[in-house]
């Protein structure tokens, strides 16, 4: 440790997470000969993120021929599956990429073969027009990704948390970070950044009233939204919220699953009610299937249940299968509760909220980014669950990678000197922390945290009006002004403190969206009780977040533009 | 670069420590087998949480589950157990739960 109590680093490329999106987008930079650092707050980098305990379904064209099967016919319907709100131009490269990015992660040593079938085992779901998901058995899909990386030589701080963004003139040049083990501080200057700390959870309550009982990986808490806004880039699709399906009192994956394999939801009344909301029943997109849920209980139809007592026995296997690798702890849960999901009838909640893709791929919430994956702000990256166009680890895996070119080519096309380090910055950052750490600190973090969750659940969720929304925005307001008063225990907690002003953070741009949407958008997604129908005329268009003067400001943009058309900085040179 | 800079420390504050019998009991996310457990760091290194606390090369000490209200029940601690020490419990709450699904759809009517 230096004199001025931190440590600092130089590098090529910055990578914030490291997870999918963060160490695809580590491959083509330490491929190119770049130093990289990548900073994670987990411990081994195999098992990192959201994926660490494996996953079972990857979504591609294979480009194998059938008309259906080619990047083309996908990216012509991608319109319709995102209700038209789209950055087509960073879709359609995501999508072109998609073989090439396939057969890449094969070559890592990722099995996609299903072992019985000794070839691809492709499925229909999600609404998609094709059987585009893999089912896989991806218990090693991470590990591959990070021997890859670790083979590569990259830097890896793990247990090290990014909480800040260097930035000057509107150009990146590294972040500040701490490690929440050892208190060690960590300066990065770097020639680029990539955010891929993914998505944003804890942000509303669910079924359990446990905050970290969520469906997706609690530990992400939009922390490269929030870095990201405070330095000045643009997001995109911030008001369109996700939830899902999921067994009562458990918030677990398996939808996909559940669906491609032929379950059905049935109501209180035993109706199988998924076709009075789409001609594709159970097969609809993940943003219909939650949207029709959550309907049958608002009409009184509830509870509703998942029905598998149709399925065949081979089905239901591989049904168990797969629920297991998919989420390790799912049949201890069904076990511990007494229940046997393949005679009875299983108990459905809706989830709790988060900020990712609202159900819907290609459409991610989150950073713009252009078609390099580079964001408004310049040397600034984003990629996977962060950013504007996104799909599951697939979504990730691709933009990540194109994100890790687009550094090559702006570190290659940029003679400009690193910036010395901002210290003020460095040492207010510190100040606050110290200070969250001292006895002058009294606001509990879970206390504060429960307060944006409740906020965001009565009046940012899944139905939103005028007034209500402006009383979000009132309350989280007043939570921002406190946020010097949050208490850590220990450098754990002081953790648990960024993450918490990260989520308070990300819920107010949310309800700031929310409210110049005056429209409903995909059901639930975006369902303005004061103005419930769906308004193509006016409302083909993106709401855009920027930091302003007394907090987030909003523009709108047509989609007929990409949202790189927004940025004011200038696109790399190709 | 410094070599002890991913080291674990292995301490929480003892307001934590004290917060932590209370939650234990409330959450009880997973049981450690004293006996099958051979004291070997691998859950403390894998749970993405950063919940479970072991002193590295201790051979006498369990791991603790420091922060018991920030599981995410994923049973990375149980997969990656070389000794099947661990299993994750499921509170009350959740094996049993009785949440009006409707308090989570908001206070906005129509
Ligand atoms: C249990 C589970 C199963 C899933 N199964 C599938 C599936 O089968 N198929 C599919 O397509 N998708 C699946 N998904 C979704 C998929 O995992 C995500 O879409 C994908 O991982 C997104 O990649 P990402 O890189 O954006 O986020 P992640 O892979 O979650 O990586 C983000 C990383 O950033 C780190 N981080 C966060 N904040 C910071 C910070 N401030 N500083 C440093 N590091 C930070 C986190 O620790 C994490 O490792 C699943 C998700 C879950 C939770
Ligand atoms: S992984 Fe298992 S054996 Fe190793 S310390 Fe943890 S409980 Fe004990
Ligand atoms: S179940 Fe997951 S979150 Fe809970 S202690 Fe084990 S590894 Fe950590």
């Amino acid at each position: 440790m230096t004199t001025q109590g931190w440590t600092n680093l130089e590098t090529d490329l910055l990578v914030v997470g490291g997870g999918v999106a963060g160490t695809m987008a580590a491959i083509p930079a330490l491929e190119a000969g770049l130093k990289v650092v990548i900073c994670e707050k987990g411990k081994v980098l195999d098992h990192c993120g959201s994926i660490g305990c494996g996953v079972d379904h990857y979504l591609t064209v294979m480009d194998t021929g059938p008309e259906w099967d080619t990047p083309a016919f996908l990216i012509k319907h991608v319109p319709e599956l995102t209700d038209h709100i789209v950055d087509m131009a960073v879709a359609s490269r995501v999508i072109e990429q998609m073989p090439r990015i396939f057969r890449k992660i094969e070559s890592f040593g990722v099995d996609f073969k299903d072992k019985q079938l000794g070839t691809y085992y492709r499925l229909r779901s999600f609404g998609l027009p094709g059987t585009y998901h893999i089912n896989f058995d991806g218990t090693d899909f991470k590990k591959c990704l990070g021997e890859r990386v670790r083979k590569g030589k990259a830097t890896v701080l793990m247990r090290t948390m990014v909480v800040q963004l260097l930035v000057e003139d509107n150009r990146a040049y590294g972040a500040i970070a701490f490690n929440f083990r050892s208190g060690e501080w960590t300066v990065i200057r770097a020639k680029a950044v990539v955010l891929a700390a993914g998505d944003v959870n804890r942000i509303s309550r669910n079924a359990s009233g446990l905050a970290f009982d969520s469906w997706h990986f609690p530990y992400n808490t939009g922390d490269a939204q929030a870095m990201g806004y405070h330095a000045g880039a643009m997001l995109a699709n911030m008001e369109s919220v996700e939830a899902t399906l999921t067994p009562k009192g458990f918030s677990a994956q398996g939808l996909n699953a559940l669906v491609s394999l032929g379950a059905y939801f049935v109501n209180r009344h035993g109706e199988r009610f998924m076709f009075r909301y789409d001609k594709k029943g159970e097969n609809a997109r993940r943003a219909v299937l939650a949207d029709a849920g959550i309907n049958e209980y608002l009409l009184g139809n509830g509870p509703v249940y998942l029905d598998c007592r149709h399925l065949s026995p081979e089905m239901l296997d591989r049904m168990a299968y797969t629920l297991q690798v998919d989420r390790y702890t799912l049949p201890a849960f069904y076990q511990q509760k007494g229940v046997n999901f393949r005679e009875e009838l299983v108990e459905i909640s809706i989830s709790e909220l988060s900020i990712r893709r609202s159900g819907v791929y290609f459409r991610g919430s989150g950073l713009a980014v252009d078609a390099n994956g580079e964001t408004s702000v310049e040397a600034l990256f984003a990629a996977g669950d962060c950013a504007t166009v996104s799909g599951g680890i697939a979504g990730a895996a691709v933009l990540g990678h194109m994100a890790g070119e687009g550094v090559v080519q702006r570190v290659r096309g940029s003679s400009h000197a690193l910036p010395e380090v901002d210290r003020r910055a460095v040492e207010s950052i510190r100040a606050r922390a110290a200070r969250h750490m001292s006895h002058d600190a009294t606001l509990p973090w879970r206390q504060f945290e429960d307060e944006v969750r409740d906020t965001v659940t009565d009046y940012v969720g899944v139905r939103r009006n005028d007034k209500g929304l402006r009383l979000a925005l009132d309350t989280l307001q007043a939570l921002a002004r406190r946020e010097p008063e949050l208490k850590a225990d220990d450098l754990h907690g002081l953790m648990r403190v960024h993450e918490s002003c990260n989520v308070r953070m990300n819920a107010q741009m949310m309800a700031a969206a929310s409210l110049v949407r005056k429209e409903t958008r995909t059901g639930s997604s975006h369902c303005r009780v004061d103005h419930p129908q769906t308004d193509d005329a006016s409302w083909r268009k993106f709401v855009l977040v920027e930091r302003g003067e007394r907090g987030p400001e909003t523009t709108t943009l047509s989609v007929d533009q990409p949202l790189s058309a927004a940025f004011a900085r200038a696109a790399v040179a190709a | 670069m410094d070599d002890t800079k991913n080291h674990a420390s292995h301490t929480c504050s003892p307001a934590v420590a004290a917060r932590n019998e209370e939650q234990a009991l409330a959450f009880n996310p997973i049981r450690i087998d004293e006996q099958k457990c051979v004291r070997c760091d691998l859950c403390d290194w894998i749970c993405p949480g950063d919940l479970i606390y072991h002193e590295e090369g201790n051979k006498t000490k369990l791991p603790v589950i420091a922060y018991p209200d920030e599981c995410w029940y994923c049973g990375l601690c149980q997969s990656i157990c070389p000794t099947d020490a661990i299993e994750v419990i499921f509170p009350e709450q959740m094996v049993h739960n009785r949440t009006d699904v409707l308090s989570l759809l908001g206070k906005v009517g129509a």
